[in-house]
């Protein structure tokens, strides 16, 4: 062949090759591309859903309690779909050709989380308000086969008067209890059939008809053979229910006192430190097994074998004081704080080393140092720090307000200003200068003083709460654990058993560890030793927990989605094919992500790109939400400055304060610091009250360009040792006090109102619990000592007197011969009455001072009921004992633990 | 004589169609492929870091080694545009959220890539805008080809070139 021929043989050759190479690169290209867009849609969209999500807990005062923070949830996925539809070129009519394509959005919450994913249900019948139709409403009528009837009627129009009115049921042949051969389907919902045709209506019937509508020809008692084929199905996005970060675990521990007993726990674990336990100790008596309830919650703060990183005190600063303190129930510590008392907390400046206490509060309410403040919940103490701040903060807005207005006549503004004056002239404050900025200083001295309150409250009750886990839960292992929210453990037992009885057969399980559960000392510290460190074994077993129960759930949804029934137009039912969902691998550093903030997590899948099909996910996290509080989002103003528009707030560790408080500038009081979150700084609360002012700002120091604008700076290591101690120490501080405040603060939805246990001691009639009928000849005592008793509760059954006019009686109530709790400023007892000659029952809480020192067990006998009039009154006869037959009445004990 | 001209036009010929087009044929699509890894590793660079709040010494190396892959050697350019929180502030109680009300500076590549050697990780917060722009800096073999025919005027020619930006959505921590 001649050359020339060769050419052309090798182009003809050559060239489909080229052109089919190029045409696949293009197709490849464009798929990128394709899948790049999508992705940045993708996550557009979820971050306007996060957007959405922080608004609405922003200017929602109630967003953290659960309903409302659903609708909140809602609320947000909505807007998740509207953004992704317009991010697509759609409209928002046209978005539910968009929801197939999501098979899950994951919301992660402060304490649980929520999955918002397509479930199959039945579609209800519902008339032209939405309002869902069920047997036995107008316009619904039996056809005696199982199925019924639906014609929606409207309101009819009188010819007369030409006002509406209802149709009365007489005019209609509806559904009647006793017509029907199925009773149970009255009141039941109606489904659309897949024989349901909507009907023309033609002019003289109201409303549409529909046909077939039913329910199940079963009655539901017997609803043993569910025929999907009944009802018509339909795909519609649910919001699944509220998951929570939980694990079961069960044991055989120790419990405070060294008894032997079997724990049954469930633990409720958080984003931060915030846990809740409820539970079990089961005590293994020799006559009958004897069980302890417990109900407790609160911030847990790390501790060592040796000693808890918080302690506290309202007596002295010796040890013994200390430990003294810690002998309050969290709600008495609470109050004590609150009603303005004295108190001085100190933090472990080293988890490790158990004498490095340094103090962090220290509440005063005498002297030159005086700085308490007392809050008042009822708002019926006008002297309270809490209304006081009320006053001046409306002052100062009414002082703005008038300056700010353009409507207002000089007189409006001196009137506001003389209002101020005299508001402060008459709480003794010398007036000089600018009023607006005294008012400002007056505001933030009463501010900080309450944050000390707050975080005080904080420390102490998170002291409280630690200790009691350390004393009780120290040895609980990961091991024991049973079930992880929506995933069952137990076949793990089985299969240690199996190995223990020799099987060679060793399972691999992640949960296989005799690490503590609550261990926190390993790992490196670098925000104060009152945080638990994210390398700590407590903190890996929380993530390992909460990750743990997602993914099963998350898996669960998208896969069970795979398997929804679809219904053929040909009236016949498959299963879908054509989609398949699955969840996808996330990295480590996603989990990170969403584990430590609340997090939106979306995912899209299915959509055709280019080559292949589209499967992908984003994580959205939210820093700036009504709902948690992170260390890093807490800025910090000095108190002078805080809120004036020349001065600037920080980060807890800038070096540009450090270097200021080491040079000793012109602060006053360095380590009086006001902390606020990063979210009070980027959502305001819109006021209700003034349209000249419309967002209740208080914020109008500025960003330091260093570490809030630029988070890109080297912040100084406050809680390692050298440099300038005092500068740090100062910084240290303000960091605590910040911290304990902002969680305080938070409203919690899962906090038990009372952290606490109780044991049923007796309980009139249950064999199991008596051996005899009268109480006073038999021993009852509780499982645990006096000084872990908060309260005993006793009922009482019939208390009898001879004349009848005596309607009540009134006790003094001693233990061991003293009261168990005095009244204030006396030795005396706390009295308690009972009406008498009644057959109600009747309930005494008999508090038990929490400073009593026995640890003996609480024994009925020690209890001595001391009538207060035993010389006038008719409950027993002359050299009776009053105290004896008291407790003849008794029905009921229950002992309530700390 | 005629006869030889013609086969040595036609040897030429062949030659150019046989060696050169191909060649060129061929690099171009080699520049199309690294343009399709590039603009991947940038998108995917781009949205991770802006998703999580920081740029990771981690996501950097692995960004530049993907590229480099190539076999070309590549300008990377960052910027983000850091939102100044105080111009928007309702100090003097204006309504903070008006449009165009926000204003950024900027900070670039060689700032960053300091912070990242030094730290580790740089880290934005929400509101702020990251772009990362990637353009090959040494002349590939399809340009060195083309250069052969036509040629280019200006030495900041390039032909592979990717860029991504996007707001950021979370704060980051380190």
């Amino acid at each position: 062949m001649r050359l020339q021929g060769m050419s052309i043989v090798f182009a003809l050759v050559c060239l489909p090759i080229i052109l089919v190479i190029a045409y696949y690169l293009s197709l490849q290209i464009k798929t990128i591309n394709l899948q790049n867009q999508y992705n940045s849609k993708l996550l557009d969209a979820t971050y306007d859903a996060m957007s959405a999500f922080e608004l609405n807990t922003a200017n929602e005062d109630l967003s953290t309690v659960s309903d409302s923070l659903r609708t909140i949830i809602e609320a947000s996925d909505n807007i998740f779909m509207n953004a992704l539809s317009t991010n697509f070129g759609m409209s928002n009519a046209s978005k539910s050709h968009l929801e197939p394509f999501i098979p899950a959005i994951l919301y992660t919450l402060y304490d649980g989380y929520y999955i918002y994913a397509p479930t199959y249900a039945p579609t209800v019948v519902t008339d032209s308000d939405g309002n869902a139709v069920s047997v036995g409403d107008l316009g619904v009528t039996a056809n005696g086969d199982g199925t019924y009837n639906y014609t929606e009627y409207k309101k009819k129009i009188n010819t007369t008067t030409h006002l509406e009115e209802d149709i009365p049921r007489s005019d209609t042949n509806s559904v009647s209890y006793s017509s029907l051969v199925n009773k149970s389907d009255y009141g039941q919902l109606l489904y659309y059939t897949p024989k349901t045709v909507k009907k023309d209506t033609n002019t003289d019937t109201i409303g549409l008809e529909y046909s077939n509508c039913t329910t199940s020809i079963e009655a539901a008692s017997s609803f043993g053979e569910t025929d999907p084929k009944k009802a018509q199905y339909k795909t519609q996005n649910v919001l699944k229910s509220y998951m929570p970060y939980s694990a079961r675990y069960v044991q055989d521990i120790k419990d405070s006192e060294g008894k032997d007993c079997k724990a049954d726990l469930n633990v409720i674990y958080t984003l931060d430190n915030y846990v809740t336990i409820e539970g079990s100790f089961t005590y293994p008596d020799v006559d009958t097994p004897r069980k302890i309830y417990y109900t407790k919650s609160g911030y847990l703060v790390p501790f060592t074998g040796d000693s808890l990183s918080v302690r506290f005190s309202v007596y002295g600063d010796s040890d013994a004081d200390y430990a003294k303190s810690l002998d309050y129930s969290e709600n008495e510590i609470q109050e004590y704080i609150e009603t303005g008392r004295p108190i001085k907390v100190q933090v472990l400046k080293n988890l490790k080393d158990p004498s490095s206490w340094e103090t962090i509060i220290e509440i005063s309410d005498i002297g030159e140092n005086k700085n308490n403040a007392v809050i008042d919940k009822t708002n019926t103490n006008t002297d309270s720090d809490s209304s006081k701040l009320t006053r001046y903060e409306n002052a100062l807005f009414a002082l703005e307000e008038a300056i700010k207005n353009p409507t207002s006549t000089p007189d409006d503004i001196t009137n506001a200003q003389n209002n101020a004056t005299n508001l402060l002239t008459a709480d003794g404050v010398t007036i000089s200068g600018d009023i607006a900025n005294i008012l400002r200083l007056k505001i933030n001295d009463i501010k900080y003083r309450m944050q000390l309150n707050s975080s005080a409250i904080y420390y102490a009750k998170a002291a409280i709460f630690s200790k009691w886990v350390k004393d009780n839960l120290s040895g609980l292992e990961v091991k024991s654990i049973h079930d992880i929210s929506g995933l069952n453990y137990t076949t793990y037992i089985d299969e240690f058993v199996r190995q223990a009885t020799g099987d060679d057969y060793k399972p691999s399980n992640m949960w296989d560890s005799d690490d503590k559960v609550f261990e926190f000392t390993n790992g490196t510290e670098n925000r104060g030793s009152t945080e638990i460190k994210p390398d700590s074994t407590f903190y890996n077993h929380k993530m390992e927990i909460i990750r743990t129960s997602i993914q099963y759930n998350l898996n669960l949804s998208m896969s069970s989605y795979n398997r929804h029934l679809y219904y053929n137009d040909d009236q016949s039912y498959e299963y879908n094919k054509n989609t398949d969902y699955t969840m996808p691998i996330m990295k480590q550093s996603e989990w990170d992500q969403i584990l430590s903030n609340i997090s939106i997590v979306s995912f899209m899948q299915g959509m055709d790109c280019g080559l292949k099909q589209y499967n992908n996910y984003v994580v959205v996290s939210s820093s700036n939400n009504e709902i948690m509080t992170t260390t890093d989002n807490i800025y910090y103003a000095n108190k002078d400055e805080f809120n004036d528009e020349n001065s600037e707030y920080h980060k807890y560790n800038c070096k540009k304060v450090f270097n200021k408080i080491k040079d000793g500038a012109d602060i006053e009081n360095p380590e009086q610091r006001m902390s606020f979150t990063s979210k009070e700084v980027k959502y305001d609360k819109i006021s209700t009250r003034s349209t000249v002012i419309p967002y209740r700002y208080d914020h109008k120091n500025l960003a330091c360009y260093e570490c809030i604008n630029d988070g890109n700076y080297k912040g100084e290591e406050i809680f390692e040792s050298g440099g300038d101690e005092d500068a740090k120490y100062a910084l240290r501080k303000a960091y605590y006090i910040g911290v304990g405040k902002e969680r305080n603060d938070v409203y919690k939805m899962n906090a038990v109102d009372r952290s606490e246990g109780y044991e049923i001691l007796y309980f009139d009639g249950r064999e199991s619990m008596v051996n005899s009928a009268n109480i006073n000849t038999k021993e009852i005592n509780s499982k645990l000592g006096m000084n872990k008793i908060k309260s005993i509760e006793l009922v009482f059954g019939a208390v009898t007197t001879e004349r009848r006019d005596e309607a009540s009686l009134t006790f003094k109530i001693n233990y061991k011969g003293r009261p168990l709790k005095e009244q204030t400023g006396t030795t005396e007892s706390l009295l308690y009455s009972i009406p008498t000659n009644t057959t109600n029952r009747y309930t005494w809480n008999v508090e038990v001072d929490s400073h009593i020192t026995d640890t003996n067990a609480f024994n009925l006998g020690n209890l001595i009921f001391e009538l207060v009039n035993a010389d006038t009154s008719s409950f027993v006869p002359e050299g009776g004992n009053p105290s004896e037959k008291l407790k003849n009445s008794i029905v009921a004990i229950r002992v309530i633990y700390k | 004589m005629s006869d030889t001209l013609i086969t040595v036009v036609a040897i030429l010929l062949a030659a150019i169609m046989m060696f050169v087009f191909p060649l060129l044929s061929i690099s171009e699509r080699n520049d199309d492929i690294s343009q399709l890894s590039v603009q991947t590793a940038t998108a995917q660079f781009v949205d991770n870091s802006r998703s999580v709040g920081k740029i990771t010494m981690d996501n950097y190396t692995k960004l530049i080694d993907t590229i480099y892959a190539t076999g070309n050697t590549y300008d990377v350019e960052m910027e983000v545009k850091i939102l100044d929180e105080n111009i928007g502030k309702k100090s003097a109680w204006l309504q903070g959220t008006v449009i165009g009300e926000n204003v950024y500076y900027s900070v670039y590549t060689t700032q960053i890539v300091e912070v990242l050697q030094d730290t580790g990780i740089y880290t934005m917060k929400e509101g702020d805008i990251f772009s990362c722009s990637i353009k090959n800096n040494n002349k590939t073999l399809s340009q060195a080809i083309r250069g052969i025919f036509y040629s280019i005027s200006g030495s900041d020619t390039y032909s592979i070139a990717a860029q991504h930006s996007g707001v950021c959505t979370a704060n980051g921590s380190n």
